[in-house]
C-alpha cells in the first residue's frame, strides 16, 4: 500500500441553509456532517451511497469547489479548507480536477472540443499553441481523434462526451480527480469501456481518484478503499475487499443485497428503508441516522452518535452494534 | 451548428409562406433606404402648385400639403423609421442583456435590485415616462432612440435571466468557476453564445416594438420634429388632410403594419429554427 | 366497433394458454430532415397473460420505441410502416383514435422512467389518480376517490388521504414512481408495459418497487412487459426475454435459456461485462468496443456487426435470418451458438 497521504480530511461539514423566511427559524441540510477520510497517494478511494448521502459534496468540498462550513482538509500537508475561494483560484495550479456525473451538462455545447479543452490551461496562461498539442494528446489518450478537436460535442455520445471530459480533466496534470458519478449516464456497454480507461490512466499519470458512485460493485472493483456514505456521514470503511465481503454496518448489508444479481435466485427480501422515508431534516433526530430504519436497532441507538471505530485491521465501522 | 441552423432557417422559410413574404417586404424596404442616398433631389423641395396632388404618373405617391413629393416622403420617412428601430432596439439588447446576465448570474442582492429596477420601469405607464423624459431632453432622433430604448430593456432583461439561471446550475458553468475563470468572463464567453438565440428572437419583437413606439410618439407629436419625417409624423401630418387626400394617411399607415408583422413573423421564425428541439434527430431508443 | 369486439371477447375468454398479445413484422420509421430512417424492423414477439416480458437493449436498441408504437403514442416524425399488433386477436394499430385512448389505461397500461415527467406539476397526485379512474371506470366522485385512496395504499404509501393532496414535486423519485404505478393499475389492465421504471431510482428503492410489481402482477394476473438495460433486473423479474440492438431483435428466449444458454454474440458480451462488475474479480472489465450503432448509419448487413468477435465478410453484407433452438429460442445471427464455441 502507498504510504504517502495525499490528502486528509478532519470532520469537515457542508450544511446548506434552507430559506425559511426572517422570522423563523434557520434550518440546515447536513449534506456533509463530520467526515474523517484519508486518501493515500495513487490509489482510488471508493466513495458509495445512494442519492441525498452527500457523496457528491464531500468530493466537491475535498477540492474546494464549495466552501466549507467547518473542519480541515490537508492536500499534501497544507490546509486549505480555510482558505478563501478567491486565494485557492489564483495560486491554485490545478493540481485537483473533477470528472461529472452528467456527460450532457458537464461540456459547452456552444464550444469546440477544442476551446473545452483548452480551457483549464487558458486560465493559467498557456498559449494556444500549448492547449492544442497537450490537447490532442490526451485525446488520444483517451481514445479519440485528433479530428475530434473542432467538433461540437451534440456530435458525439454520451460516452464520448464523458472521454471529452475526462481528457479536460487531464489537461492540467492533476494529482487527485474526483470522479462524480462517472458512469451512470451511460449504457452498459460503454461502461465498461469508461471504466478501464479510468484504471488504465490512473496506471499512466500516477493520479489519485476519488470514485463516488451508487453502484457498490463498480466502486469495489475500482477501488482500494472504500467509504461507505449514510446521511452525510461515513457509516463503514475500509480495504474494499473486506468491506464488500464482510460488511459490517445494517445499512451496508442492505446495499450489497440489494445489487441485482444475475445470477441469483433468491428472492429479495423487501426493504423496509428508504432515504425518502426522512425528511431531509434528518438531523433532526438524536442519535445515530441509520437508527430509524435499521432492523437492529436498539434504545441507545437513538440517544447517542456512533463514531467510527477500527473494528478489525483496515475495516472501520460507525455502530453501536460493535 | 450554424450550417445546421442556417439550413433548418432556410427551409422554415420557404415552407412558411407568411415568413417568406415578410422576409421579402423587408429586404425591399431596407434596400429602398439605402438607395434613397442615391437621390439627387431635395426632399424637402416644396412646390405649392401642386399641393395635395392625388397619385399620378409623375408622383406615383402623389404630393403632400406642401407639394412635396410623397414617395420620396415616405421613403425618407422609412429609412427614419428604420433607422431608429433597429438603434432603439440595439439600446435595448444591450441595457437588458446585460442586466438580464447579471440578475441572473450574480443572484442575490444584486438580482433583487436589477429586478425591482424592471418592476419599477414597467409598472409606470410608459407613455407618461416617455412624454416626461422627451420634454426635458433635446429633441431629435437619439433622444428618441434613448427614451425607447430606456423603456422597452425589461422584457428582454427577464427572458434573458431565466435562461441565465438554468445555464448557472450546468456543470461545466461550475467548472468554470471551479478553475478560477473570473464571472465577467464565464458570462461573456459561456453564458452569451447561449443566450444568443433568445436574444435575437427578442431582437426582433424589439425593432417591430420600437417602430410602433417611435410612430406613436410622432403621431402625439413628442417624436421627430419638422422638416424629418417618419411614418408616424407623416401619419400625424395626414390627419389634418384626411378628406381630401386620403392617400396620405393610407400609405404610412399601411407601412407601419406591414413592418411590425414582418418582424414579427421573423421573429417566430428565429424562435422556432433556434429551439433545441429543432435539432435533428436525438430520438430515445 | 372494434371496441365491442374486444368486449365480446373478454367476457367469453377463458383459455388462459392464448396469446394476450402479439406482434407481427413491425416496422417503423422516421422522417428526419428528408430523410426516411428506420428505427425498428422484423419485429415479432408474443406475451401471453399472467407473464413478465423482459426486453433488453440500450440507446438507439428501439426497446422503448417498440413500445410507443404498439401504444400509438409515437413523436409526429415517425410512423409505423408496416406490421401488426393484435391485442386480445384484435389489430389495434388500425384503430380510431378515440378507441386507442378507450385502450390505453383500461387494457394496456404504461409507466416511464421519468415520474417527473409523467406528472403534471401543477396538479395533486389526488387529481392524477381521479382523473385516470374517472376517466376509465366512470362512477362518480366519491368512488374515484375511494379507489384513489385505495390504490395509494397498494403500492405502499402511507397516510394516503395526506399524501393524496400533496403536488409531485413533494414527493421524492421513489414516491413518484408508486404513484405512477397506482395510476397504472387502478383500472386493473390486462397489460403492464413498464419503460425503465427503476433505473433512475437508488438501489434500495429499486428492490421495493421492483417487489412491489411482482407482488401486484401475481395478484393481479396481470402481464408485464419490462423494458430494461440491467441484466440483474431481469434476471430478478422475467420470465421470458427479449434483446434487442439497433432496431432488431437479437435473442429472444425464457430467461434461463438467456442467462445460462445465451447462443448470440451481443447477449454473451453483455453477460460478461455484466458478471465481471459483479465479481470484481477480473483485472480488466470485459468491454464491447465501440458504440451502439445511431439512426443515421445505413447498415447493410448485420447491426451488430462492426463490434462482434465473430463477425465475418457475409455478416457485413447480409441481414441474417434467425436461427431457432429448443422452446422457442432463437437467434439473429449467421453463425448458431454452437459454432460461436468453437471459434
Amino acid at each position: 500500500m502507498k504510504d504517502d497521504v495525499l490528502i486528509s480530511v478532519k470532520n469537515l461539514k457542508k450544511y446548506f441553509p434552507v430559506r425559511r423566511g426572517i422570522l423563523k427559524e434557520k434550518k440546515y441540510i447536513k449534506a456533509v456532517d463530520g467526515v474523517c477520510i484519508d486518501i493515500h497517494k495513487g490509489e482510488t478511494f471508493g466513495l458509495v451511497g445512494e442519492s441525498g448521502c452527500g457523496k457528491s459534496t464531500l468530493g466537491k468540498c475535498i477540492i474546494r469547489m464549495y466552501d466549507i462550513t467547518s473542519g480541515e482538509i490537508y492536500f499534501k500537508n497544507k490546509e486549505i479548507g480555510k482558505l478563501k475561494s478567491s486565494e485557492i483560484k489564483s495560486s491554485r495550479n490545478n493540481s485537483m480536477q473533477i470528472v461529472f456525473q452528467d456527460p450532457y451538462s458537464a461540456l459547452d455545447p456552444s464550444w469546440t472540443v477544442a476551446k473545452i479543452l483548452s480551457e483549464p490551461l487558458i486560465q493559467k496562461g498557456a498559449s494556444n499553441k500549448e492547449c492544442m498539442e497537450r490537447g490532442k494528446y490526451l485525446l488520444n489518450k483517451v481514445g479519440m481523434t485528433e479530428m475530434d478537436m473542432e467538433r461540437r460535442p451534440y456530435e458525439f455520445s454520451g460516452g464520448q462526451r464523458q472521454r471529452i471530459g475526462i481528457a479536460r480533466a487531464l489537461m492540467s496534470n492533476p494529482e487527485f480527480v474526483v470522479c462524480d458519478e462517472p458512469i451512470s449516464a451511460l449504457d452498459v456497454s460503454v461502461q465498461a469501456q469508461v471504466i478501464n480507461l479510468l484504471k488504465d490512466l490512473q496506471e499512466e499519470f500516477g493520479l489519485t481518484y476519488l470514485f463516488a458512485s451508487h453502484d457498490l460493485s463498480i466502486v469495489r472493483y475500482m477501488s482500494d478503499w472504500i467509504g461507505v456514505m449514510y446521511s452525510g456521514k461515513i457509516v463503514e470503511s475500509g480495504y474494499s475487499d473486506k468491506v464488500y465481503k464482510n460488511p459490517l454496518h445494517p445499512y451496508t448489508k442492505i446495499l450489497l443485497d440489494a445489487i441485482p444479481s444475475i445470477y441469483s435466485e433468491k428472492r429479495k427480501k423487501d426493504i423496509t428503508i428508504s432515504p425518502e422515508n426522512l425528511d431531509n431534516f434528518s438531523n433532526v433526530y438524536e442519535g445515530c441516522p441509520f437508527a430509524y430504519s435499521c432492523e437492529y436497532a436498539k434504545e441507545h441507538c437513538k440517544e447517542g452518535k456512533p463514531l467510527l471505530q477500527e473494528v478489525q485491521s483496515g475495516h472501520f465501522v460507525a455502530c453501536f452494534h460493535y | 451548428m450554424k450550417k445546421g441552423k442556417f439550413k433548418n432557417f432556410r427551409k422554415e422559410i420557404l415552407h412558411n409562406k407568411g415568413a417568406f413574404f415578410s422576409l421579402v417586404f423587408l429586404i425591399l424596404i431596407i434596400f429602398t433606404s439605402i438607395l434613397i442616398g442615391f437621390y439627387d433631389g431635395d426632399p424637402d423641395a416644396i412646390n405649392i402648385s401642386n399641393m395635395l396632388a392625388k397619385p399620378s404618373a409623375q408622383h406615383w405617391f402623389g404630393t403632400d400639403e406642401l407639394g412635396r413629393d410623397y414617395l420620396i416622403r415616405i421613403i425618407y420617412g422609412g429609412r427614419v423609421s428604420l433607422t431608429v428601430g433597429v438603434l432603439a432596439m440595439l439600446t435595448s439588447i444591450i441595457i437588458g442583456t446585460t442586466a438580464g446576465i447579471s440578475a441572473g448570474y450574480f443572484g442575490g442582492n444584486i438580482d433583487s435590485f436589477i429586478m425591482r429596477l424592471s418592476d419599477i420601469f414597467s409598472a409606470v405607464p410608459w407613455i407618461i415616462m416617455v412624454t416626461v423624459v422627451s420634454l426635458l431632453i433635446k429633441k431629435g432622433i437619439f433622444s428618441i432612440v434613448l427614451v425607447i430604448g430606456m423603456f422597452s430593456w425589461m422584457e428582454i432583461a427577464r427572458l434573458v435571466r431565466a435562461e441565465t439561471l438554468t445555464l448557472k446550475q450546468r456543470d461545466y458553468i461550475q467548472y468554470a468557476d471551479f478553475i478560477g475563470t473570473s464571472p465577467w468572463e464565464i458570462m461573456r464567453s459561456h453564458i452569451v453564445p447561449s443566450v444568443l438565440p433568445t436574444i435575437i428572437t427578442a431582437a426582433t419583437t424589439a425593432v417591430a416594438d420600437a417602430i410602433m413606439t417611435e410612430s406613436a410618439m410622432s403621431f402625439l407629436g413628442i417624436g421627430v420634429q419638422a422638416p424629418m419625417a417618419s411614418w408616424g409624423s407623416l401619419l400625424q401630418n395626414a390627419q389634418a388632410n384626411l378628406d381630401n387626400a386620403f392617400h396620405m394617411a393610407v400609405i404610412p399607415g399601411v407601412l407601419i403594419i406591414l413592418t411590425i408583422c414582418s418582424f414579427n413573423n421573423l421573429g417566430n421564425v428565429f424562435r422556432a429554427v433556434a429551439e433545441p428541439g429543432s435539432r435533428a434527430g436525438e430520438s430515445n431508443g | 366497433m372494434y371496441f365491442e369486439l374486444l368486449q365480446n371477447q373478454e367476457a367469453g375468454r377463458e383459455k388462459a394458454m392464448d396469446k394476450l398479445m402479439e406482434v407481427n413484422n413491425l416496422k417503423t420509421i422516421f422522417r428526419l430532415n428528408g430523410k426516411v430512417l428506420t428505427a425498428i424492423q422484423d419485429i415479432n414477439f408474443e406475451i401471453y397473460p399472467g407473464e413478465v416480458l423482459g426486453v433488453v437493449g440500450e440507446s438507439g436498441s428501439g426497446k422503448s420505441l417498440t413500445m410507443k408504437s404498439i401504444m400509438g403514442i409515437l413523436p409526429e416524425n415517425a410512423m409505423i410502416e408496416k406490421g401488426k399488433v393484435l391485442y386480445k386477436g384484435v389489430n389495434i394499430l388500425n384503430l380510431k383514435e378515440r378507441e386507442k385512448r378507450k385502450l390505453r389505461g383500461k387494457e394496456i397500461s404504461m409507466i416511464f422512467q421519468d415520474p417527473m415527467t409523467a406528472l403534471n406539476p401543477l396538479r395533486t397526485v389526488e387529481y392524477h389518480l381521479k382523473e385516470v379512474i374517472s376517466r376509465h371506470q366512470g362512477g362518480g366522485k366519491l368512488y374515484s376517490r375511494e379507489k384513489a385512496i385505495e390504490m395509494l395504499k397498494k403500492v405502499g404509501i402511507r397516510n394516503a388521504e395526506e399524501r393524496m393532496k400533496q403536488y409531485p414535486h413533494e414527493f421524492s423519485g421513489g414516491m413518484r414512481q408508486r404513484v405512477l404505478i397506482a395510476m397504472a393499475l387502478s383500472c386493473e389492465p390486462s397489460l403492464l408495459i413498464a419503460d425503465e421504471p427503476v433505473t433512475a431510482l437508488d438501489v434500495t428503492t429499486q428492490v421495493q418497487i421492483l417487489n412491489l410489481l411482482k407482488k401486484l402482477q401475481t395478484e393481479h394476473q396481470m402481464a408485464t412487459i419490462l423494458i430494461t438495460h440491467d441484466l440483474g433486473v431481469t434476471s430478478d423479474m422475467c420470465t421470458r426475454v427479449i434483446i434487442m440492438y439497433g432496431g432488431h431483435i437479437m435473442e429472444e428466449g425464457t430467461k434461463n435459456q438467456i442467462i445460462f444458454h445465451p447462443n448470440h454474440p451481443y447477449t454473451r458480451a453483455l453477460l460478461r461485462s455484466s458478471m465481471d462488475r459483479e465479481k470484481g474479480v477480473a483485472k480488466r472489465l470485459y468491454t464491447i468496443e465501440g458504440y451502439p450503432p445511431s439512426l443515421y448509419e445505413h447498415l447493410q448487413g448485420c447491426p451488430f456487426e462492426k463490434r462482434c468477435r465473430f463477425a465475418s465478410e457475409k455478416c457485413r453484407n447480409e441481414v441474417p435470418e434467425y436461427q431457432y433452438y429448443e422452446d422457442g429460442h432463437r437467434t439473429l445471427c449467421h453463425f448458431r451458438g454452437e459454432k460461436l464455441d468453437e471459434r
